[in-house]
């Protein structure tokens, strides 16, 4: 059994359980700490605490990345609202974006970022040759997916393991 | 001495949350209409996305600076995580559905041949 998935995981679900019960007897805490082992036990059992399910690595880097994306889904936010202003200056477009995520979770991620920045929705993920349909929504979005400073942060998340 | 500058922080704070909740509320509008005036299926999607990030992020925001205590700020983050995940997915799941079914989006005329 992969001890580190399960503990992992019982570790996070009873963190969210103490935040957001406001219950700090001796009983009530045992009883939140088992039934988080239990979740995490039938939860190994259902196999969907492999990498793709709990990306622990890719969570725990995730911060790093959060106040540039933050930052980038702010300026997208601003140009989309100056075309909503003059529909007319839309230039739509799909264009293919290749991405370089070695795992399907980071690839998801990637897209995830992809669509979560206004004025690019990833359409379609193709696995098998890792590139992503885009569509952008003035000639300036598309532009802007061709610099690879988002995919890089992504891959970075992954880290160095398989 | 110090009671003060804690009130002035206390008084920057709400300041600051009822500007967030005023900022989300305008990029909601905005993303409203832009839901109302952009082209196709595609482009109404980057307005809704103005409405998802922006709008909820901001608005969130503000909750955020003017919740009472702990645990409500505590619920307040944990939304913005699921909405931060759920959010694009859903913009994807509707994207996807219309390129399967064959909605073909307006392409600016220059690039009809990249389509595929």
């Amino acid at each position: 059994m992969p001890i580190k998935a399960i503990s992992a995981s019982t570790a996070l679900m009873f963190g969210l359980w103490l935040m957001l019960s406001g219950h700090y007897t001796g009983l009530l805490i045992s009883l939140g700490l088992i039934s988080a082992i239990g979740a995490s036990l039938i939860a190994y059992r259902m196999g969907v605490l492999d990498e793709e399910g709990l990306p622990l690595g890719l969570l725990i880097r995730l911060p790093k990345v959060s106040f540039w994306l933050i930052w980038e889904i702010l300026k997208s936010n601003i140009d989309v609202a100056r075309v909503i202003m003059n529909p007319a200056s839309a230039q739509p477009d799909l264009v293919r974006v290749k991405a370089s995520q070695k795992t399907v979770a980071g690839l998801v991620t990637y897209a995830n970022f992809i669509t979560l920045t206004p004025g690019t929705v990833a359409v379609n993920v193709d696995e098998t040759s890792n590139e992503i349909l885009v569509h952008g929504l003035t000639k300036n979005f598309c532009d802007g997916l061709a610099d690879p400073e988002m995919d890089k942060r992504v891959s970075a998340l992954e880290g160095g393991q398989s | 001495m110090v009671d003060d500058v804690l009130m002035l922080v206390d008084i920057a704070r709400q300041i600051i949350g009822v500007g967030a909740l005023l900022l989300g509320s305008l990029a909601i509008l905005l993303g409203a209409i832009g839901l109302l005036r952009l082209g196709d299926v595609y482009q109404r999607m980057h307005g809704a996305g103005i409405v998802d990030t922006g709008g909820a992020g901001l608005v969130l925001l503000g909750l955020l600076l003017l919740s009472p205590d702990w645990t409500v700020a505590v619920r307040i983050v944990l939304i913005g995580g699921l909405l931060i995940m759920t959010s694009p997915t859903a913009t994807h799941a509707i994207a996807r559905a219309a390129r399967f079914s064959g909605v073909e989006p307006i392409l600016s005329t220059d690039s009809k041949d990249k389509e595929g």
